[in-house]
């Protein structure tokens, strides 16, 4: 069953955060429910996704082991986590892994990153001056503006000329 | 914490690849004591052996060096060596 959501911003938004909800690992904690509201930041220049290390502590996570990450700083050894990720509308994913990262600018809480993206369709537009985001999973089918830009041209190109060949057939008809 | 473990990995990465790429290994000091096919199976049959989450370390062995980091390109995390806290 597909489960999406779309979230809309009055002007242009300059970053996607969502408020998320997280909590234990299924593979541990099996049906326990989510434990928190948080803010999530998506970033799709992460190859995966962090939690502050605020989080982290908030939820009592333990580690199962430790992985190289590159950021601000070079590259270090973190540890990284496994926790339930409950997007809206009901989109639950199961034993997320996440590292642990010092601090998160902007009081975000969890960077989303390609790990979660890539397991849906994911698209931004801001038509109108408000920036709209929306998600859903699984993906369903290929989002593609150059396709879109042709079909609508052509669409528009045939109107054109049966309302060209319409105003001809009057003029005869006179 | 797990600082036995992470140096194996990262000592015999040519060679975890070479005969684990694609699977999730369970390490307890230098030893591998589980194969598996995701993490989350990893986690839950190593508590089913009796171990508690802490006491294992779970790596899942991708099939290039360039996997095993995760990058962040923005500027919006900092992160802390675990092993210099």
């Amino acid at each position: 069953m597909t489960r999406a959501f779309t979230q809309t911003w009055p002007g242009l938004a300059i970053k996607i955060i969502s408020d998320v909800e997280v909590g234990l690992p299924q593979s541990t904690n099996p049906d326990v429910p989510p434990t928190k509201t948080v803010k999530g930041l998506w970033d799709t220049g992460a190859t995966g996704c962090c939690i502050s290390q605020k989080l982290a502590k908030d939820l009592n996570l333990t580690s199962f082991g430790v992985c190289d990450v590159t950021g601000v700083g070079g590259t270090k050894p973190v540890p990284w986590f496994l926790i339930n990720l409950y997007l809206p509308t009901g989109i639950r994913i199961t034993d997320v892994q996440v590292t642990e990262a010092e601090g998160l600018i902007n009081d975000e809480d969890i960077l989303i990153g390609m790990n979660v993206i890539r397991i849906g369709d994911f698209a931004i537009t801001n038509h109108g001056g408000k920036t709209q985001f929306t998600f859903r999973v699984p993906s369903v089918e290929p989002i593609d503006f150059v396709r879109e830009t042709r079909e609508r041209a052509l669409k528009e190109k045939f109107m054109q000329e049966k309302a060209a060949r319409e105003h001809n057939k009057k003029k005869k008809h006179r | 914490m797990f600082k036995t473990e992470y140096n194996y990995v990262k000592n015999n990465l040519k060679e975890l690849i070479e005969k684990f790429s694609g699977k999730v290994l369970v390490l307890d000091g230098a030893n591998i004591i589980g194969t598996y096919d995701t993490i989350p199976e990893a986690v839950q049959k190593t508590i089913k052996t009796g171990k508690k989450p802490g006491e294992f370390f779970v790596q899942k062995i991708f099939d290039t060096p360039e996997k095993f980091t995760v990058q962040y390109y923005g500027s919006n995390a900092t992160f802390k060596s675990v092993f210099e806290a």
